[in-house]
């Protein structure tokens, strides 16, 4: 009786341990854009803004909510993800149609091979951008926080030569993605801040499920273009812009 | 024939790669516990700036990871699983080590490990990494523009004492450290005061080993525990600083001033200090700086001009006055390859003092006499110490360090006593009036050079360390003195002008070997060779006809000189496995000392052999430790043992020297066991030592019955052996129930030895017994309340006077209370009582010391801070006490009584902002 009692106990142990140590590589998880709506309309002003554009920002801020929310999801598995933004009829207030109060992206990437593919909506026209995976110098830090219940720990990137970054990994998520373009952590990317943007993504569900490998596609349609093609052709249609040509530029390229 | 093909292939692609070498770490992650193997997140940032730079999978009962295509440089290993403490780890990949191998590495489940930490944030609070214990500032919520000293006092296990000084978990820390270089040298109050609590990342407590222990990695036992202080990254490019004045009744005042500016690769601090309240600018161990009366190394101890010595710091006696200034500046270039770190320090200390001391003298039951003095004494001492290091790293393989430490000191002071000596029927035996005035200079220089060599066969080294020293030392004593002997009623007078003049010039060369024998085994071969030639005048006038002293008194003049000189052969074998290591090694030293008598002509020569073994055994389990060392070490006699210089400085007391003494040799038993559970805040240490002494030197001492006058002599004593033993238990914990935290210990202090007193052997027994409770608890930004008890007993035997014998019990009681008010008020009270029963000879004694504190800050950051103290408030007055086989003795002296005082602080702060 005893012996059968430390049997059980002993495989009791082991299944908790089976628990305790789950691991996630394939699943689907829904993230939640904010925008700063207040912060990032005034950079739509530009540098010299006129009176009558400043008084239109002012009552914007008095009548509309200061956050906005968008939604969107991630499928992946151990090597491939796909990131797409989730449609609702829901209608914000844009006042200067800001695109950084948009979802324009759906993003394929291949972890595996480090390619990415990218549908991008830039107002009219729709490019599909194939690149390799996009590149961030990360700071990986002591500081930690949760998010959709798994420990995240915090890391500071720089992108895009100047693009301060701010993300939260969790380590029991073993796919080094995240939503958007955002990667290259050891474990998936379950937060996004971009303080200087005043962007932020956070996953408000996670579920660990399988996902056939058909499951996730390449996205279609669009004119094909490289990376760097695709900045040379944005930066020569909004040189003439000004400073919202540059702020406009930094969006479309996230 | 496939083999043969297989292994020249192998062949031909390794020294392919040699060319260009493969870096990789690999390792096994494992929780021995439950004999899991947990799915893990292994990552490697780069050590400096932590940027990521790999990461790699394990997956369940996998275990094992090998991580290739690193590149040379330093690293951080990174260790993540659920449910499972951080583990990190430093590596250094180089042409050398291009591979590193972790072998097992044991995680520890959360579960056990922070069974009853609180954490705020999700820090973990504490790291321990083998001898490293490491603290994560974050984790404890401080006062605005609270110091770091404030902080550290947070942390389990560490005490601060009123003067600054730090222990952990009752071993004293040495030095204290700002980001891994010296700051203001061994002050550490000038870092834990003037440094500010938000600057801190994390504070590490460790051994720091010296340059040939790192380089060996065999631990010589001679580094020092350290406290290092990490700044946080965005802490460490900025301005700050503050100014503090006060003023107080009975025109005691205290000012400071600090100003830092910190980037990247470069730290700069002035500092200047005045006040006179015993407080501030005291700092402590200030005197070792310059090695004056410091490591002696293998020869006879170096005659010091004594007048020196005595003006070095304020130990509570006597009312100071100080005004102190210095400079820290450290920088490194060259991808951090070459760095200097430059201290210079200046300073003015004066100190009166007056006392009256009373001194029971017995040589047997029917003759005693009694001896009271009153003493006047000042002293006034400036000095400066510059000290600068040059470190350079020349290639992977060897390092270079420069050091040159250079002072002054400049003296002043006077000395006045009566003393009056009666027998016990109050019938004068003497009377002494004694007068002296001193004037004097010291200069002192030390050059150091320290090459260290590593080879391609890893453990095999070799280091060079070449240290010269050089000190010269002239005072003048006036010394007019009146010595009334009541059986001849005749007084003698003393009318004397003393010139000293003392040089010396000390050489060492220390060269070590280190050779792997085998994986765990390794050979050290030590040579050391030293020399100093010193000498010594002191010329003794008279006062002439003409008021002028210059008529020689040949009596009290001498001039000698010294040549020394020592080799020393040594070995060691270091053995290693996991967590034990046992060092067995022994060294061989002989010492030539030649004195010569320049004024007769006269030669003594004299020849000594030490021999020290030693046998140490170390257990370093995760927090437990065990150590076992056995030591044996002769102890050589002092000139002024052996021959001193002529002194009548004191007529009522005249040393005589002993050409014949031999040196002694004393035995060395060491146990020390440490537990520690930092998270749930307990400590457990237990030491025992054990020591005795063979052809010991003693004092021999024989007093004239009739005139009150004595003559001492040290002799060697053949047939006793003097012993030491000491047990100590330490023991701290959280009673969680309560949030108290409590500290409980057990002590006993016995020692046997030995004098002669009029040609009669005594021999005493001490034997001390002390216990102490105390109790702390503290609420975040409410308050702070300890309080500890620590009675004592102890019991003295002397065999010649029996009826000096004490059986005496005592207590001390501390409590300590800090409230903090709200709207920046905060009150501090802190109140010490210390009672000795009254003994056969000595009647019973209290004290209680209190002082308080009330502040408030002012300001958006609360960085004004206006606060009013009272000092030793109800205005008492310490005294000492001493009894031993043939003297009672007490002393008052002059201590800072009460004052209130009235202060304002102002902090200021300026970083840069960074990514």
């Amino acid at each position: 009786m005893r012996i059968l009692l430390i049997i059980i106990s002993l495989f009791h142990t082991q299944i908790l341990y089976a628990q305790y140590n789950k691991i996630i590589t394939s699943g689907l998880i829904e993230y939640e854009k904010t925008i700063n709506m207040h912060a990032v309309s005034k950079y739509e002003l530009g540098a010299n803004p006129s009176q009558y554009r400043i008084q239109e920002y002012e009552k914007y801020k008095q009548t509309q909510p200061q956050f906005v929310k968008l939604k969107s999801q991630l499928k992946f598995n151990e090597s491939k993800s796909l990131y797409s933004p989730i449609m609702t009829s829901e209608k914000i207030v844009n006042l200067f149609d800001n695109p950084a109060a948009t979802q324009f992206n759906i993003v394929y990437s291949d972890l595996s091979k480090k390619a990415s593919v990218i549908h991008k909506k830039v107002y009219g026209d729709e490019f599909l951008v194939q690149d390799s995976i996009r590149k961030i110098k990360w700071k990986i830090t002591d500081e930690s926080r949760e998010i959709a219940g798994y420990k995240c720990r915090r890391a500071n990137g720089i992108m895009l030569d100047s693009i301060y970054i701010v993300a939260f990994y969790s380590d029991d998520i073993w796919v080094s993605g995240g939503p958007e373009s955002f990667n290259g952590l050891p474990g998936m990317i379950l937060g996004v801040v971009l303080p200087h943007e005043n962007l932020s993504w956070y996953a408000t569900k996670v579920i660990d499920q399988a996902i056939p490998e058909n499951d996730i596609v390449r996205p279609k349609g669009g004119a094909p273009i490289s990376g760097k093609q695709l900045k040379s052709t944005l930066s020569e249609a909004m040189k003439n812009w000004g400073a919202l040509g540059d702020y406009e530029l930094r969006i479309f390229l996230l | 024939m496939r083999q043969l093909l297989l292994s020249i292939f192998t062949c031909l692609f390794s020294t392919y790669v040699f060319g260009q070498q493969i870096f990789s770490i690999q390792g096994r992650v494992v929780d021995s516990i439950s004999n899991v193997k947990p799915a893990s997140t292994i990552t490697i940032l780069n050590a400096k700036d932590s940027i990521l730079v790999k990461f790699v999978h394990t997956r369940l009962n996998e275990g094992a990871f090998n991580i290739t295509g690193l590149y040379p440089g330093k690293f951080q290993l990174l260790i993540t699983s659920r449910d499972y403490a951080d583990y990190t780890d430093t590596f250094i990949l180089d042409a050398l080590n291009s591979k590193q191998n972790f072998g097992n590495i044991n995680l520890k489940l959360k579960s056990s490990l922070l069974k009853e930490v609180v954490i705020k944030g999700n820090l973990s609070a504490i790291k321990i990494k083998g001898d490293t214990t490491e603290f994560n500032a974050a984790h404890y919520l401080m006062q605005a523009n609270a110091s770091i000293e404030d902080l550290v006092k947070k942390f389990p296990g560490m005490q601060i004492a009123r003067d600054g000084s730090i222990t952990f978990n009752g071993e004293s820390i040495k030095r204290v450290l700002v980001d891994g270089e010296e700051f203001f040298g061994n002050d550490p109050t000038l870092v834990t005061r003037n440094l500010r609590a938000d600057m801190v990342d994390k504070a590490q407590v460790y051994n720091r080993l010296t340059d040939q222990a790192k380089l060996t990695g065999v631990d010589d036992g001679k580094g020092e525990k350290v406290l290092n202080i990490k700044l946080k990254e965005d802490k460490k490019n900025g301005l700050f600083g503050k100014v503090e004045g006060g003023l107080a009744t009975d025109q005691y005042y205290s000012g400071q001033a600090m100003f830092n500016k910190f980037t990247n690769l470069s730290k700069l601090s002035v500092y200047t200090i005045t006040s006179n309240d015993g407080k501030t600018g005291f700092g402590y161990e200030d005197n070792n700086q310059l090695g004056i009366s410091g490591d002696e190394g293998l020869l006879v101890s170096n005659l010091s001009d004594d007048y020196f010595s005595n003006y070095e710091s304020y130990s509570g006696v006597g009312l100071p006055s100080v005004r102190n200034g210095g400079v820290h500046y450290d920088t490194k270039w060259n991808e951090e390859k070459q760095s200097i770190n430059l201290n210079y320090k200046i300073g003015l200390l004066s100190i009166t003092n007056n006392e009256n001391s009373l001194l029971q003298q017995t040589l047997s039951p029917q003759e005693t006499f009694i001896q009271n003095s009153d003493h006047y004494n000042y002293n006034h001492v400036f000095r400066q110490n510059a000290d600068f290091v040059y470190r350079q790293k020349i290639n992977s393989m060897s390092d270079l360090k420069l050091r040159f430490v250079g002072g002054l000191k400049n003296i002043d002071g006077i000395d006045r006593s009566v003393t009056t000596t009666t027998d016990f029927e109050n019938n004068l035996l003497n009377r002494q009036y004694n007068s002296q005035i001193i004037k004097g200079s010291l200069n002192a220089f030390k050059a150091g050079l320290f090459y260290a060599r590593k080879f391609k066969k890893e453990g095999r080294t070799i280091s060079i360390d070449f240290l010269n020293f050089y000190e010269k030392s002239i005072s003048t004593n006036n010394l007019q003195a009146t010595v009334f002997i009541a059986q001849t009623a005749q007084d003698s007078i003393t009318d004397q002008q003393k010139d000293n003049n003392l040089a010396s010039n000390r050489s060492n060369l220390d060269i070590n070997y280190s050779e792997p024998l085998s994986k765990n085994i390794t050979a050290i071969i030590n040579y050391k060779f030293e020399v100093n030639q010193s000498k010594a005048d002191i010329a003794t006038f008279n006062r002439s006809a003409v008021n002028e002293y210059d008529v020689l008194d040949a009596r009290f003049s001498s001039n000698y000189k010294f040549d020394q000189s020592a080799n020393q052969f040594g070995g060691l074998i270091n053995y290693r496995l996991n967590k034990i290591t046992v060092n067995v090694g022994t060294s061989l030293s002989l010492v030539n000392f030649d004195q010569l008598n320049l004024i007769y002509n006269t030669r003594s020569l004299y020849n000594f052999t030490n021999w020290a073994p030693e046998i140490k055994f170390n257990y370093r389990g995760s927090g437990k430790s065990f150590d076992l060392t056995y030591s044996g070490s002769n102890t050589l006699p002092t000139i002024s043992q052996l021959q001193p210089l002529t002194d009548n400085r004191n007529l009522l007391n005249i040393i005589e020297g002993n050409p014949d003494l031999q040196s002694s040799y004393r035995n060395t038993l060491r146990a020390y066991y440490r537990f520690s559970k930092p998270i749930s805040d307990m400590f457990l240490s237990i030491s025992a030592n054990y020591s005795n002494f063979i052809n010991p030197i003693i004092t021999n001492v024989y007093t004239d019955i009739n005139e009150g006058r004595s003559i001492s002599r040290y002799i060697n004593l053949k047939n006793e052996k003097p012993e030491i033993y000491t047990l100590i238990v330490n023991y701290s914990s959280k009673i969680k129930k309560l949030g108290i935290r409590g500290e409980f210990g057990l002590s006993t202090y016995n020692y046997t030895h030995f004098n002669y007193i009029n040609t009669q052997l005594n021999k005493s027994i001490n034997n001390t017994f002390a216990a102490k409770i105390g109790l702390s608890k503290s609420k975040e930004s409410k308050y702070t309340l300890s309080v500890s008890a620590e009675p004592n007993f102890s019991i003295s035997k002397f065999s010649l006077n029996p009826q000096n014998n004490i059986n005496a019990a005592g207590l001390n009681l501390n409590k300590y209370l800090e409230i903090i008010l709200g709207k920046g008020f905060n009150f501090i009270s802190d109140v010490n009582y210390s009672y000795k029963a009254e003994t056969i000879t000595l009647p019973a004694q209290y004290f209680t010391m209190w002082n308080a504190v009330l502040s408030k800050s002012f300001l958006k950051q609360q960085n004004l801070k206006l606060s009013i103290s009272g000092n030793n408030l109800l205005d008492q007055k310490s005294y000492t006490r001493y009894t031993n086989a043939g003297v009672i003795g007490q002393t008052n002296a002059l201590t800072i009584g009460r004052y209130i005082m009235c202060t304002l602080t102002w902090n200021f702060t300026k970083f840069a902002k960074t990514f």
